[in-house]
């Protein structure tokens, strides 16, 4: 009896052993290495995420990468527009806004800028923010930017 | 009287006591250092991280513990969730890292078997994503135009322009200027020619396809059967790519992670190789320090 009870003993924890060692979660960091990269690929390629980012590893693979993505913010007022000097405590938003330049970002930037607008001589009535693209002509070795995505976020009662 | 003991030299008898650390050990002693020398994020994860790594250090039995790497792949993806969309890659790689060697001690009884093959499909795979980027994704990869375009505006890559490219410093000077009134975009300025020499557009081809066949190597190699004749080439590939990239790359953490990787999924008794792993892990950290490209564009100049 003793003997059949240490049999089943032996037989629970080998059994428990193999279930350990054919547990399918010890690989549970490549299925999420997997997931994220099958996320990345159509949110760079079919949206505005730039490939350098999300977990895909597609960086160094093209121009399309933030530093090739300028931010532009201007104030704009009754038939004049400035472009205004990006606060340096702004670049971490700038670079994100780079990186995915959705609505929601571009505001919030836009935001975050016109929230630091000085009193000027002028009535500024909007913030615009915009992201550029680059593009690289090899047989003119020409690197051009050009407009791609812009918000405007207009202020309430103008500032000052 | 009794004779002085014959003594080896320190560096032989160093050498000895690291191929003798189990491989689990040492992949996650490697990946401590990795958190003790590189600044991580925000203050919320950077503190615990290094508190916890230096207990790891001062404690060695806590490296055997999964709770301890699930820990450390919390920390880590507190900085990398609300930042997914402009985060590094190497920065979701070391979640999974972590989240791996949690998870080879808490699912499986043979941690070193389970961690090796964790990094080498690891491995095999994002070198496996980088390829499907610049060869299949990217369209502005293998015509050579990424290439081209980040020699030339990149600064980055200035040493590697100098050195390679035959860009004189006059030369690169001028490209800055022109690229620097291009952000500024004053008057309207939306282009700008740079000067190229022809050796720059010829090793910018070179590099492309280059990067394209050893990125590629390393990924077939990685995720290959371990038992076929020709994955012991998988090493020496995986050692080439790095001494070539890193170098001239500052991408330093990316660099040590593939090192740690590397010397987890070896197999114990390759010890030469286990050492060359050691070594690029010691390379690619003075590499960040010192800058010998530097001097040595000052030294062909």
């Amino acid at each position: 009896m003793a003997r059949t009870s240490d049999a089943r003993t032996a037989g629970g924890a080998a059994g428990r052993a193999s279930r350990r060692r054919k547990n399918p979660l010890r690989f549970l960091a490549l299925y999420l290495l997997l997931a994220v990269a099958a996320v990345q690929v159509p949110l760079a390629k079919l949206w505005v995420l730039t490939p350098w980012r999300g977990g895909g590893f597609g960086m160094f693979s093209t121009l399309d990468s933030s530093s090739f993505r300028p931010v532009r913010v201007y104030a704009v007022g009754d038939g004049w527009e400035r472009r205004l000097k990006l606060p340096e405590d702004l670049s971490g938003p700038a670079y994100a806004a780079g990186c995915l330049p959705t609505d929601g970002r571009l505001e919030g930037l836009a935001r975050r800028v016109a929230a630091r607008l000085r009193p000027g001589k002028r009535t500024v009535r909007a913030v615009r923010v915009e992201v550029w693209k680059t593009a690289f002509d090899p047989a003119t070795t020409t690197l051009s930017v050009r407009p791609w995505r812009s918000v405007r976020y207009e202020l309430d009662h103008g500032a000052p | 009287m009794a004779r002085p003991e014959t003594r080896e030299p320190w560096w032989r008898r160093l050498a000895a006591s690291l191929v003798e650390i189990d491989s689990f050990d040492l992949a996650a002693r490697l990946t401590l250092v990795y958190f003790m020398v590189r600044p991580l994020g925000p203050w919320w994860a950077h503190v615990p991280v290094l508190l916890m790594a230096s207990c790891g250090l001062l404690v060695p039995w806590l490296v055997r513990r999964a709770g301890f790497w699930f820990l450390f792949a919390l920390a880590v993806a507190s900085w990398v969730i609300p930042a997914w969309s402009f985060i590094d890659n190497h920065a979701y790689l070391l979640v999974y890292w972590c989240l791996a060697l949690g998870c080879s001690i808490a699912f499986s009884d043979e941690r070193g078997e389970t961690l090796a093959t964790n990094a080498r499909w690891m491995l095999g795979l994002v070198f496996a994503l980088a390829v499907l980027w610049k060869v299949v994704l990217s369209p502005d990869f293998m015509n050579g135009h990424f290439f081209r375009a980040t020699l030339l505006a990149d600064q980055r890559f200035r040493e590697l322009s100098l050195l390679a490219g035959g860009v004189t410093a006059e030369t690169y000077r001028h490209n800055v200027a022109l690229l620097r009134q291009l952000g500024e975009g004053k008057l309207g300025l939306t282009a700008v020619q740079l000067t190229e020499p022809h050796q720059q557009v010829v090793f910018s081809y070179v590099a492309t396809w280059w990067t394209a066949l050893v990125e590629t190597a390393v990924a077939i190699l990685f995720l290959l059967r371990r038992r076929l004749r020709i994955a012991f080439l998988r090493d020496w590939m995986l050692l080439f790519f790095c001494w070539m990239t890193y170098p001239f790359a500052s991408i330093a953490g990316f660099g040590w992670l593939l090192t740690i990787m590397g010397v987890a999924q070896l197999e114990p008794e390759r010890r030469a190789v286990r050492l060359l792993y050691l070594a690029t892990f010691g390379f690619i950290l003075i590499d960040k320090l010192v800058p010998w490209t530097q001097g040595l564009v000052a030294l062909t100049r």
